[in-house]
């Protein structure tokens, strides 16, 4: 296999927390023209998303990922991917991540009388406080399952992106060369 | 006479017609050619060449990110649940729609493809390990089942020359159940799997070794050495990992004695009158014409279940009734991870990524006969493909600044997979299903396979020993993991045309000749008697290196 069959089991052992994307019931079909890669595009509009829809998942995703001494998810440009990912998802992705934007708006106005994207930033912290901290449940509320959806999502677009990258080597450069380099043992 | 690539004229006669260019099939064509005699390869699948490889690719260079596996679903509802099937390189995989197979309800089997020059030697594991004297003569071993009719003592020469060749990057161990191969240097370990290696040894005198892998440590032939860019899976314009494209392809066309056909679909095996074989009718791939390129000698090197699909469909080589039986694949997807307590070194994104990871090689039944594990007793064995790596924490919780920090509390992440042995059972097998044709109006296959009590004592087995490994390392959090396998996934399908010693029992003899039709040979997969737990495709390279051998030496007297 194989690689068809080489160190799959290690690929999944990485990528075990990414899980709600992969494993999840994502069904994207290619479509059937060339998709330009949506962070080079300089006239770039939603395909799946309304305006509004759009300017909340901007909003959501840099709460998430935020930029900081490294580059973050509105840097990384992660709402094109994620706008790009349901557009040709299937049905059932597309709805939870509709209703958890609509789900994210109800809440804020209820508590602050205002859109999320009108909240400050603060208040949208505090709000997604409330349903963060839910990863591991295995049947979550609306609120949460649509947190843990959206963070999952960002996490694996943004890490494999060249901002990610950069956020992830930025203690220091890869090693030169592959392998234990400490002959006397380990800690 | 030579021809152009694509247009075999029917009035003339190669020597040999080699069906399949992939591994096994690029070796046949390389050997018979620079023999001198002019050959034909028939490929299914269209030419690629460098330009279509994709590995230096990035992430963002891609559409999708290279995230959409799904994304593959509708032209390739099989294919893409192959974790090497992905959107750099999915069109070498098979159209599931149009190359359909049929299975028993409550038997699964999962076929994965590539239809493709080089076939799957385009993006196999590239692990490579021989089956030894154990394995050869597994049932005068442990009374299952039929030897080998071939030696381990009779192949080492064919190894040898395979492994010069193609170069095979690993570390000698001296085990009798897993002999050495000629090496390249070893790739380095990391720091967990040194851990590993000396906790196995210290507690049980078990050895955990890097992976054998078919990947250059140093320049060979013109090819170069590794540079650690990580997605063999997708190519190499470094041709440093063996794949028939980059190497015994380009030998054979060198010669000038090879016609390479590809689209062109192998239908059946043309019969001459007296018994022998004629020639390959085969369907042109685009424009679904038929056409016939005939040969003194022909040579299925396309793939286990494709050989013996094409020997069924021209009803031939079945005087045993064993053609189609005895159908084989390693178990495997089931072990234990962990984290390992080392503080040194911590994850990067990107280069160096090292193609390969350890390996533990079988320990079980090499004296004895039979081994009670957790869930029942087993005969055979397996082995692990594992490693060790600091990886970033993705999962961790929370989310903005706080997350990005916690990412990089990174943990030394280890985990083995076992990869066991499976019995060959007559009733594991395969026939045509009449009522179904592929796209090219081929009839296609009907799989019926399923583990035996072995392999699931094997399995579980395999499970308990990870995770008692990873604890005598001090792993941490330690977990087994998987269920078993779907038959056919692990992509080392076996069997269907197997060598014996005598026709009454097997399709073919010690040189991978048919018994019933004697210029046709079966030099893949389809040959093997037993399975072993050794990823297969260095002893079926060897196996056609040893056919050819004979085809040119002894055979091509008769028919010259």
């Amino acid at each position: 296999m194989p690689d068809l069959i080489h160190r799959r089991e290690l690929l999944k052992i990485a990528s075990a927390a990414l899980a709600g994307l992969t494993t999840a019931k994502t069904n994207w079909a290619m479509p059937n023209e060339l998709v330009q890669n949506v962070a080079k595009a300089t006239d770039w509009k939603p395909a799946f998303f309304n305006p509004h829809q759009n300017d909340t998942v901007m909003v959501l995703t840099e709460r998430l990922i935020p930029r900081t001494d490294t580059p973050g998810a509105n840097d990384a440009k992660v709402h094109r991917y994620l706008d790009l990912f349901l557009s040709v998802g299937n049905a059932d992705d597309q709805k939870r991540f509709v209703d958890g934007l609509a789900w994210l708006d109800d809440s804020s106005k209820q508590t602050y009388k205002r859109e999320f994207v009108k909240c400050s930033e603060e208040e949208q912290v505090a709000l997604l406080n409330r349903v963060a901290g839910a990863e591991k449940e295995k049947t979550p509320d609306t609120g949460h399952a649509f947190f843990n959806q959206a963070k999952n999502m960002t996490s694996m677009i943004y890490f494999s992106t060249p901002e990610g990258y950069q956020e992830m080597n930025k203690l220091g450069p890869p090693p030169a060369t592959f392998g234990c380099e400490h002959p006397a043992g380990h800690a | 006479m030579k021809q152009s690539a694509g247009s075999a004229q029917s009035t003339d006669t190669f020597d040999a017609i080699v069906v399949g260019s992939g591994a096994t099939g690029g070796w046949a064509a390389k050997k018979l050619t620079e023999a001198g005699m002019s050959v034909a390869l028939v490929e299914a699948g269209k030419k690629i060449t460098a330009k279509d490889f994709t590995e230096h690719q990035q992430p963002w260079d891609v559409p999708y990110l290279g995230l959409s596996r799904q994304a593959m679903l509708k032209d390739r509802p099989i294919q893409a649940l192959c974790g090497g099937c992905n959107e750099y390189n999915h069109k070498w995989f098979v159209n599931d729609h149009e190359n359909p197979y049929t299975t028993p309800d409550d038997k699964p089997f999962r076929w994965i493809r590539q239809r493709v020059l080089g076939g799957r030697s385009m993006s196999w594991g590239r692990q490579s390990y021989r089956m030894g004297p154990l394995d050869f003569k597994a049932a005068s071993h442990d009374g299952y089942g039929d030897d080998w009719p071939v030696t381990y003592e009779e192949m080492v020469p064919y190894f040898e020359e395979v492994e010069r060749y193609v170069g095979i990057s690993g570390s000698a161990e001296n085990l009798i159940q897993l002999p050495d191969s000629v090496f390249l240097p070893a790739m380095p370990m990391s720091c967990g799997e040194v851990a590993l290696r000396e906790a196995a040894m210290k507690k049980w005198k078990r050895v955990i070794t890097i992976g054998r892998a078919a990947v250059l440590t140093k320049a060979l032939n013109g090819r170069q050495a590794c540079h650690y860019c990580g997605p063999c899976n997708r190519g190499c314009v470094t041709s440093s990992y063996f794949n028939s494209v980059t190497t015994t392809i380009p030998d054979a066309v060198k010669t000038g004695r090879l016609t390479l056909l590809t689209n062109a679909v192998a239908a059946n095996i043309v019969m001459a009158d007296g018994g022998k074989a004629k020639g390959v009718r085969y369907i042109d791939a685009e424009t679904k014409d038929e056409r016939t390129v005939n040969g003194k000698v022909v040579v299925l090197c396309a793939s286990t279940l494709e050989s013996t699909r094409l020997l069924l469909n021209s009803n031939i080589c079945n005087s045993s009734g064993g053609l189609g039986h005895y159908l084989m694949d390693n178990i495997f997807e089931g072990g234990a991870r962990g984290t390992l307590p080392i503080a040194e070194g911590r994850p990067w994104a990107g280069m160096p990524r090292r193609p390969n990871g350890i390996y533990v090689p079988r320990f079980r039944n090499v004296d004895q006969k039979m081994t009670a594990g957790p869930k029942g007793k087993f005969i055979r064995g397996y082995g692990y493909q594992g490693g060790s790596s600091p990886q970033f924490d993705f999962a961790a919780s929370g989310f903005g600044k706080s997350y990005k920090e916690g990412v990089h509390r990174a943990q030394w992440v280890t985990g083995l997979t076992m990869f066991g042995e499976s019995l060959a059972r007559k009733e594991n097998f395969v026939e045509i299903d009449k009522g179904r044709k592929d796209a090219w109006g081929i009839p296609v296959l009907k799989i019926s396979a399923s583990w035996s009590d072995n392999e699931r004592a094997l399995f579980h087995d395999g499970q308990q020993q990870a995770a008692e490994m990873l604890e005598a390392a001090g792993a941490k959090d330690v977990k087994t993991y998987g269920e078993y396998s779907v038959p056919g996934f692990c992509i080392h399908e076996l069997g269907t045309a197997r060598m014996g010693t005598e026709a009454k029992t097997s399709v073919l003899n010690k040189y991978a000749q048919t018994w019933d039709v004697e210029n046709i040979f079966v030099t893949d997969g389809a040959a093997w008697v037993s399975s072993g737990c050794q990823n297969p495709t260095l002893t079926m390279m060897a196996i056609t290196v040893r056919a050819c051998d004979y085809i040119v030496k002894e055979y091509a007297k008769k028919i010259a």
